[in-house]
C-alpha cells in the first residue's frame, strides 16, 4: 500500500505546488500594473517555477493586425540580459503566428520544425512557448528557453505554462485597455490647457469709447478651435477689430491661429498709424512662407475712427459683415479679396464703410451662418439677415446673444460642427 | 460617408466626379490621396466635375488648394468644372476664383488642357 500512495501523494504534491505557483502569480498582479511589470512579472515567475534559465513575452502590435506579424512584435521582455537573437526571435514569433499553439522542443538542433534554426549554436538548449490568445485572437507569446536540469521541459511545465498563458492573455488586454484610457485622459487633460491657452489669446472683455462700444463671442467646436477674434483699443478715438477662421480644426488650426493672431498684434504695438493693406500683405506672406498650401485664413481686420464714424477694413476671403442700420436698413459689405495664405504677392484693397449712430457692425465666421439643424438645413445667411431686423437698436452685447440663443434652438439636437465666432460694434 | 468620388480618363485627363459635402473629413482626406496617388503616376491633369456637390466648407476648398499645388508642381493643374450653387457661392467669397480656372462643363475644363 506505501508503494501505491507515493505516486498519488507526488502526484497531490505537484499539483500543490502548481496551484500555490499559479496563486502567487494572481497575487502578484494587480490591476493597477503596466503592460511592462505585468508580463515581467509574470516571466520572473514562471522562471522560478520551471526553472529555465531565460524567459521572454513577445507582444503584438495591437493597432496593426493586418501588418506584416513578423514585425509588429513591438514589446519584448526578457529577463536575461543576453538578448535573444534577433533571427530567432522572429523565426520563432513568425511560427507561433502560424500555429498559434503550444510548443516545447527539447532537442530544437534535431526536431524538424526548428532545427533551420541552429538554435544550439546560440546557446538554445531548449524551448517551452505558450500562445497569448485573448477574444480577439493571438496577441503575442510567452517564451522560455534552457531548462536548467538535464531532462529538459517536462509535461507539467507545458500545462503550467500553458495555463498561466490562457489566463495571461486576458489580463494584458485589461492592461493595454487601461493603458489606453490613461492615454486618452492625458490628452484630454492637454487639450484642456491648450484650451485654456487659447482662451487666453482672446480679449476678456469688450472695448468702449466715448462713441463706439465693441464686444464679442467665440464658442469653439472642439475643445481648441481655429476662429479668433481681436478688439484692441488704440487710443481714445480708434478700435482695432479682427476676426479670423483658420482651415482646419483642432491643434493644427489653433496653431496658425495664434500665430495670425500674434500677427496682428505685433503691428499695432505702439503704433498709432496702422497701414491696413501693409498688415495684410504681411500676414499673408508669412502664412504663405510658413504654411502648407491648404492650410489659409480667411479673415476681416479693420480700425473703426471716431473722428469720422468709419470702419476701414480688409476682408481676405472671409464671410461679408452686415450692418444693421438704425432704421431697419441691412446691409451686406460683400467686397473681398483672396484668403491669406494661398497667394504671395496680392495687394488687398482697404474698403471703407461710415457707420452712424446706433448702427451695428457685425462681423462673424461661417460658424454663424453654416450651422445645420436636426433636418440637416442650414442656418443660412436669410434666417440671420430676418433674425437681425428685429435688433434694431439693440446693444452689442445682447444682438450677440440672442444670435446665440437662436442659433442653439434652430441646431436642437445636432452637434455644433463648426466654430462660432462673431464681434459686433455699435455706434453711440 | 458624406461625399462619394468616382474617376474616369479622357484621353490623358483624369475627370473626378464628386458628390455629398465635402467637409474636410476622414473620407475627404481619401480624396486626397487619389489626387497624391495621380500626380505619383504622372497624370497631372486633373478636372474636378462638382455637379453633384450639395455643400463644401473651408476644409474642402484647403482639400482642392492642396491638391492643385500637387499637380502645378508637377507640371499639371487642377481645374473646377460645374460648380454647384454652394461651391460657387464659396469660390467667390474667398475670391478663390483667380487661383482656379472654373469652367462651366466638364468638356471645356477638358479641352482647357489641349
Amino acid at each position: 500500500m506505501p508503494n501505491n500512495l507515493n505516486p498519488e501523494s507526488e502526484r497531490l504534491r505537484k499539483a500543490l505546488d502548481e496551484l500555490v505557483a499559479l496563486n502567487q502569480i494572481a497575487n502578484a498582479i494587480n490591476a493597477l500594473m503596466s503592460v511592462d511589470k505585468i508580463t515581467q512579472t509574470i516571466v520572473d515567475h514562471c522562471l522560478k517555477k520551471i526553472q529555465a534559465s531565460q524567459g521572454a513575452v513577445f507582444l503584438l502590435d495591437e493597432r496593426d493586425k493586418e501588418a506584416d506579424k513578423f514585425k509588429t512584435f513591438i514589446r519584448e521582455f526578457s529577463t536575461s540580459t543576453e538578448k535573444i537573437p534577433f533571427h530567432v526571435n522572429e523565426s520563432l514569433t513568425g511560427w507561433i503566428i502560424k500555429n498559434k499553439t503550444m510548443f516545447a522542443s527539447n532537442d530544437p538542433d534535431n526536431d524538424d520544425r526548428f532545427k533551420w534554426m541552429h538554435l544550439t549554436k546560440l546557446g538554445i538548449n531548449s524551448i517551452l512557448a505558450a500562445p497569448l490568445l485573448s477574444r480577439t485572437g493571438l496577441i503575442g507569446s510567452l517564451i522560455l528557453f534552457n531548462k536548467k536540469d538535464s531532462e529538459g521541459f517536462t509535461e507539467e511545465d507545458k500545462r503550467f505554462l500553458g495555463i498561466v498563458g490562457s489566463q495571461t492573455a486576458k489580463v494584458i488586454e485589461n492592461a493595454r485597455l487601461k493603458e489606453q484610457e490613461q492615454e486618452l485622459v492625458a490628452m484630454r487633460q492637454e487639450m484642456m490647457v491648450a484650451q485654456s491657452i487659447q482662451k487666453g489669446f482672446l480679449p476678456k472683455s469688450g472695448v468702449k469709447l466715448q462713441t463706439c462700444e465693441a464686444c464679442g463671442f467665440n464658442i469653439p467646436a472642439k475643445e481648441v478651435g481655429g476662429d479668433f477674434f481681436d478688439i484692441v483699443r488704440l487710443n481714445d478715438e480708434k478700435v482695432f477689430l479682427s476676426l479670423g477662421d483658420v482651415s482646419g480644426k483642432g491643434m493644427p488650426a489653433a496653431l496658425l491661429m495664434a500665430n495670425a493672431q500674434a500677427v496682428l498684434r505685433s503691428h499695432l504695438l505702439g503704433s498709432q498709424d496702422i497701414h491696413l493693406s501693409e498688415l495684410a500683405r504681411s500676414l499673408n506672406h508669412l502664412i504663405c512662407e510658413f504654411t502648407s498650401p491648404e492650410q489659409f485664413i480667411t479673415c476681416l481686420f479693420g480700425l473703426f475712427d471716431s473722428a469720422d464714424n468709419c470702419f476701414r477694413y480688409i476682408n481676405a476671403g472671409h464671410e461679408p459683415p452686415i450692418v444693421v442700420r438704425d432704421d431697419g436698413a441691412i446691409e451686406v459689405l460683400d467686397v473681398a479679396d483672396i484668403v491669406i495664405g494661398v497667394v504671395p504677392e496680392i495687394v488687398y484693397s482697404v474698403h471703407e464703410i461710415k457707420l452712424n449712430k446706433n448702427d451695428i457692425l457685425i462681423i462673424f465666421t461661417d460658424g454663424v451662418t453654416e450651422a445645420f439643424n436636426e433636418e440637416g438645413v442650414q442656418f443660412g445667411d436669410e434666417r440671420l439677415k430676418e433674425l437681425l431686423k428685429g435688433c434694431v437698436g439693440g446693444e452689442g452685447a445682447s444682438v450677440g446673444e440672442q444670435i446665440l440663443t437662436t442659433l442653439s434652438t434652430f441646431r436642437g439636437k445636432s452637434a455644433q460642427t463648426d466654430d462660432i465666432t462673431m464681434l459686433l460694434l455699435k455706434v453711440s | 460617408m458624406k461625399h462619394k468620388h468616382t474617376f474616369r480618363e479622357v484621353n490623358d485627363i483624369i475627370v473626378l466626379e464628386l458628390s455629398g459635402k465635402i467637409m474636410g473629413g476622414t473620407e475627404d482626406t481619401t480624396l486626397v490621396n487619389q489626387i497624391y496617388e495621380f500626380a505619383d503616376q504622372n497624370k497631372t491633369k486633373v478636372v474636378i466635375d462638382f455637379s453633384e456637390v450639395e455643400w463644401m466648407n473651408s476644409r474642402g476648398l484647403g482639400i482642392c488648394i492642396c491638391g492643385a499645388t500637387t499637380l502645378r508642381n508637377r507640371g499639371g493643374d487642377l481645374r473646377l468644372a460645374r460648380p454647384s450653387e454652394k461651391v460657387a457661392m464659396l469660390l467667390n467669397r474667398t475670391r478663390m476664383f483667380t487661383v482656379f480656372e472654373v469652367f462651366d462643363t466638364v468638356e471645356e475644363a477638358v479641352d482647357s488642357f489641349k
